[in-house]
């Protein structure tokens, strides 16, 4: 195409347009003269948390509970439905542990009117039906939207708390269907990012249930029943899981629409936890949904820190009308299932109010705490329950380490390898030298430029490469010397080798992309990072060793530069 | 001229094929053995769990005296081990468990930690802590990501070339993961997300030398008719000799610095890395043409026995 002259200028084109956008690795990009800061790229390499330091962590999303409570939610709606269209039926429940539906109903006649209302409302359709009872379930497409929803709110509702909590460009991305992969460049302290993220902060406020009938020594008689019956919360036990297991146990033998619901409390004589019980009613009537803002506030008797929070204009209206009609009874706020007080209602609220922290622990501690709920608060509710399913930490002087350990065996095998080839083949090996050097320079430009992050086992494979392309190179002279001592002059020895190891070089490197492309596929984080080096490599190593390297031999040789081949 | 291999050297690899098939064959027998019988040495990628690097800066720290402290940390079974890097300070702390509620672990180790030494006197280098469910998943794909690839490798060499390399082929590519699987056990060296990457990338690695040699085979066939399969695959794999260990060699050279200078967050994967290319550059020139002659043998014997019937 080019002719030689054309294809050597573009080798020293692309050696320079490479060398120019790997330049700020090299720059303290603060400390460089200005005229400097404007002629290299801003862009700069990437480093994966293995070699910053941070923390990775993959969030498991609870979708399936979701898609109960979507069906709840239905059962609810379609009993109002009912009764407002005046159709007959007897019940209207979820089926089991399934999204599904059942109505239950006296009247034939009823049934395909039924059938109708259901399908029109919630876009359920009819999978089963029996005497006097039709099964509803969702659509597939339905059912996937839900759980799509549900893990795009939740990243949404991360992302507004890690920005709150301030961290620098952290990348949270959906996995599969119901995890979501969190990466906190620089955070070490986990536990309290984890504590921030974690908190499903659903704020609810519960009227308590005063039924002389049923005092505090019956509710604790149901508790101890489901302690017999396995329900325990102990150490191991996550304290929401253990709440929906209880109630769902309790049901039929609490009064009608309450539940059970616990203050966490310290035993000031013993410094002992308790659970202490409260009988609420199942009805939200205002919830967290309606906030505006929360903050830190401070007892001034002893400085004690409490959560503050302003309801909006909806939320306000809501509040004072349950206030006002409910004057003289206690209200609890419910955070997380997790009763924080229980003041009794002494006037109308509307718009403001506290949440208490209770008392017994460090102050330090409370601070802390009432600062994380006013900013998971005000950073809004996660629609579904969080579980931690891994999670890595790398610290900074351990990151430090790795790249200072990467760039030692980095540079050592480099100048081995650089070394050895020149010895080895001589002036051909120096050629050689050129084309590895250049598949290592458009590698990290290529990573710069698409903005891939490198990593520890990353740098692994740029060493890896280097012996790859060297290997690229070996078949390639190895085939020329041969040819050589076949008796061919330089030119045709050359013309024959570089031919005669095309097809080898190719399939040695693409079984190894096979490899890295499964590796792609299958690693996570650092171990991906491997695979994308690997692969960037793979495609460079056989540009370089089969045609940069040849096009510099027959510049030269066109040139008269090299009157014999020295290999 | 520098040369490593004399040009016309002429080893018969092929006369001494069955020896070795004899010991490749006792080897994976007993990798297999140890595979099945010891296992391997699960890091908690794969059994799910915790694993803290934590780095004293006081000397005097012992692993006994790590051990002691842990015992406020209510678990089940946490072990301590120094790491052997004798010129830092740093044990690895790690509970295997298949509990939900792992992530309180670390904080409560971290307090044990308070508790026995002057806050700022150690340092936590790394914390890995992986839920049951994450783990089994990653052996689970561990194990699909490895027969993806050998399958993938397998169709691209029947493509290339015909049914006979291939099997040669295959087995080569079996034989080495084998090996070095059977190595991490013997050694009980850590297997890790790492070790399987790098498994991978033994695999792709590995074959790469057997290609070489087979194109050379197949080359060889076309232009010297007349000659025996023996004498052409002895003939192949010398002349390509001096390619294949001088590659094997400076693919070598660089993962060996990876393997010294590279740290305990590389050493399982160079390791692997390391083995991996000894092992394939063994089996390439010592296994899979030999089973290539095999084939050949067989197909002719066959064929032999049709015309004589």
């Amino acid at each position: 195409m080019f002719g030689t002259r054309g294809r050597f200028y573009f080798v020293l084109f692309l050696i320079i347009i490479s060398a120019w956008l790997i330049s700020p690795m090299f720059v303290n990009q603060s400390n460089v003269p200005y005229w400097v800061s404007k002629v290299i790229p801003s862009k700069t390499l990437k480093l994966g948390l293995d070699l910053q330091g941070g923390t990775y962590l993959v969030l498991g999303v609870d979708v399936e509970k979701v898609v109960l409570e979507s069906a709840d939610r239905n059962a609810t709606r379609l009993t109002k439905i009912f009764e407002d269209k005046k159709i007959q039926f007897s019940k209207v429940s979820r089926v089991g542990d399934t999204g599904r539906i059942s109505v239950e109903y006296q009247n034939p006649a009823d049934e395909e009117k039924i059938k109708e209302v259901v399908t029109k409302y919630t876009g359920m359709n009819t999978v089963g039906s029996s005497a006097g009872q039709v099964v509803f379930d969702n659509k597939e497409e339905e059912v996937q939207r839900i759980k799509k929803n549900v893990v795009d709110q939740t990243i949404e509702a991360i992302r507004n708390r890690i920005d709150e909590f301030g961290v620098n460009e952290p990348i949270l991305q959906a996995q599969g269907v119901d995890r979501i992969v969190v990466q906190l460049p620089g955070v070490k302290d986990v536990a309290r990012a984890k504590s921030i993220i974690g908190r499903t902060a659903r704020l609810e406020f519960k009227l308590v249930a005063h039924d002389p009938s049923f005092g505090k020594e019956k509710i604790v008689e149901v508790i101890n029943k489901a302690s017999e019956a396995g329900i325990i919360y102990d150490d191991k036990a996550v304290y929401t899981d253990y709440v929906d297991k209880l109630n769902k146990f309790a049901q039929g033998k609490l009064p009608k629409d309450t539940m059970v619901l616990f203050e966490k409390k310290v035993d000031p004589t013993n410094g002992k936890k308790f659970l202490d019980p409260y009988l609420l009613g199942t009805a939200s009537p205002v919830t967290g949904d309606d906030l505006k803002d929360a903050s830190v506030g401070y007892n001034n008797e002893f400085g004690e820190p409490y959560v503050s929070f302003q309801m909006n204009a909806n939320g306000a209206k809501f509040m004072e009308k349950l206030t006002g009609e409910n004057i003289g009874k206690q209200l609890a706020i419910v955070l997380d299932k997790n009763v924080y007080s229980a003041p009794v209602i002494q006037a109308k609220i509307s718009d403001s109010g506290q949440i208490t922290l209770g008392s017994g622990r460090a102050i330090q501690e409370l601070q802390q705490e009432a600062q994380d709920i006013a900013l998971v608060l005000r950073a809004g509710a996660l629609p579904a329950q969080l579980t931690f399913e891994e999670e890595r930490v790398v610290g900074p002087s351990l990151g430090n380490d790795s790249i200072k350990e990467g760039k030692i065996s980095f540079i050592l095998g480099s100048i081995l390898v650089i070394l050895f080839m020149g010895i080895y083949y001589r002036f051909t090996g120096l050629i050689a030298d050129v084309a590895v050097i250049l598949n290592t320079i458009l590698i990290l430009a290529t990573v710069i430029m698409f903005g891939a992050t490198l990593t520890l086992p990353g740098i692994a494979g740029l060493i890896l490469t280097i012996g790859m392309s060297v290997d690229a190179n070996v078949i390639i002279n190895e085939r020329v010397r041969e040819e050589l001592r076949a008796g061919n002059s330089g030119k045709a020895a050359l013309e024959t080798g570089y031919t005669k190891a095309l097809w080898t070089v190719v399939d040695a490197h693409v079984t190894t992309a096979i490899s890295g492309i499964v590796l792609l596929q299958y690693g996570t984080g650092p171990i991906k990072g491997f695979a994308v080096i690997l692969l960037i490599g793979i495609a460079y190593s056989i540009f370089t060793a089969v045609f940069v390297s040849k096009w510099i031999f027959e510049y030269l040789m066109e040139r008269d530069l090299l009157k014999k081949i020295s290999i | 001229m520098f040369m490593l291999i004399k040009p016309h050297t002429n080893f018969d690899f092929m006369g001494t094929r069955f020896v070795w098939i004899g010991i490749s064959a006792v080897l994976i027998i007993a990798s297999l053995i140890l595979f099945f019988t010891k296992g391997l040495n699960y890091g908690v990628d794969f059994t799910g769990g915790v694993e803290m690097n934590v780095r004293f800066s006081d000397a005097t720290v012992e692993t006994q005296k790590v051990r002691e402290a842990m015992k406020a940390v209510k678990v089940e079974d946490i072990q301590v081990q120094k790491f052997s890097d004798s010129s830092v300070n740093e044990y690895l702390i790690r509970v295997k468990s298949a509990d939900e509620k792992l992530g309180g672990v670390t904080k409560d180790i971290e307090n044990a930690l308070d508790l026995n030494f002057a806050k700022g006197s150690y340092e936590v280098r790394k914390v890995d802590v992986v839920g049951p469910r994450v783990g089994k998943e990653l052996k689970l794909s561990g194990v699909y990501a490895l027969i993806y690839s050998i399958i993938g490798i397998f169709i691209y060499i029947v493509i290339r070339f015909d049914h006979r390399f291939s099997v040669g082929a295959i087995v080569a590519l079996l034989h080495d993961p084998l090996i070095i699987i059977g190595l991490f056990s013997l050694t009980g060296s850590k297997f890790t997300l790492s070790t399987v990457a790098a498994l991978l990338t033994v695999v792709g690695y590995s074959v790469n030398d057997t290609v070489v040699v087979f194109d050379r085979i197949r080359e060889t066939m076309s232009h010297q008719k007349g000659t025996s399969f023996y004498d052409i695959i002895n003939r192949s794999v010398n002349d390509t000799l001096s390619r294949t260990i001088l590659s094997s060699g400076v693919t070598m050279l660089v993962v060996v610095m990876l393997l010294i200078f590279g740290g305990a967050t590389l050493w399982d994967f160079s390791l692997a890395l390391t083995v991996g290319i000894v092992v394939g550059t063994y089996s390439s020139i010592f296994i899979a043409s030999p089973i290539v002659l095999y084939l050949e043998d067989l197909a002719r014997k066959k064929a032999e026995a049709a015309k004589a019937r």
